[in-house]
């Protein structure tokens, strides 16, 4: 899986490219660690390349996300393929998160918060 | 009604992305839909990764046995290790409508095997653990 990182103003996004399962997930939750380290705490993951997710990277969404709201930030997510949607709704994540059809709205959604 | 297919896996994780590739060729050989194949991929996922992980409690090498064969417009995949006795059916149900902070990490997996696969049947016979699963295909 390619997972490629862009910043815009103090909001990290990674897009993930491809499948996220347990040989995978390993670097999504690096990538996130390492946001951490270098003091970010906002986060969109953008998902319309994302084609598969198994346990291991439901996992790493939970984890992450505990983590970036005990900093006072989150994980907000983009774009969700049906298939994916699927697994999220399948083990009651989808109202854990904001989820957003697009990058653009889930931007939006972090400038437009009353914090 | 299709061959059986039978693959054998060595317990290592990078032996996932072959058995992938295997039922990818499988989904494809028998017209099999996307969605058909989506939970196949995930169940077989999360049933191997468990045996792998939690399975042994030695460094040996183990096989793993994966049957697969498509009939009567059902799929019907068998996996078969020789791995501490486990029923995966008997694992406790993750909470999933607790809130984020309460949330467990594990269980998750086996959940979304019960959810995905249309029946499942364990047995264990002589020292190996035998979990079938079935999917029935929309097609005709």
């Amino acid at each position: 899986m390619k997972i490629s990182e862009d910043k815009k103003g103090e909001i990290v996004i990674l897009s993930l490219n491809g499948k996220l399962d347990v040989t995978t997930s390993g670097d999504f939750e690096t990538k996130i660690l390492n946001m951490i380290d270098k003091g970010e705490n906002k986060l969109i993951v953008d998902c319309c390349q994302l084609d598969y997710i198994s346990s291991s990277g439901l996992r790493v969404f939970i984890v992450g996300s505990k983590k970036l709201k005990n900093l006072g930030g989150e994980i907000v997510i983009s774009s969700l393929k049906d298939s994916i949607r699927n697994v999220f709704d399948c083990v009651g994540f989808s109202p854990l998160f904001r989820i957003y059809d697009s990058e653009e709205e889930a931007l939006k959604s972090y400038y437009t918060q009353n914090r | 009604m299709s061959k059986k297919v039978i693959f054998e896996l060595k317990n290592d994780l990078a032996e996932l992305s072959r058995l992938n590739k295997s039922i990818e060729e499988f989904a494809e050989s028998n017209h099999l839909s996307a969605d058909i194949l989506f939970a196949l991929n995930l169940s077989l996922e999360e049933i191997v990764t468990n045996v792998i992980s939690y399975g042994y409690d030695d460094d040996d090498d183990h096989k793993i046995l994966v049957r697969i064969q498509f009939s009567n417009g059902e799929v019907i995949v068998e996996v078969e290790d020789d791995g501490a006795p486990f029923n995966p059916l008997e694992a406790d149900e993750p909470d999933i409508d607790k809130p984020l902070e309460d949330r467990q990490i594990g269980g998750l997996g086996i959940h979304l095997v019960k959810n995905y696969m249309d029946d499942l049947e364990y047995k264990r016979t002589g020292d190996k653990n035998i979990l079938m699963m079935k999917k029935k295909s929309e097609i005709a």
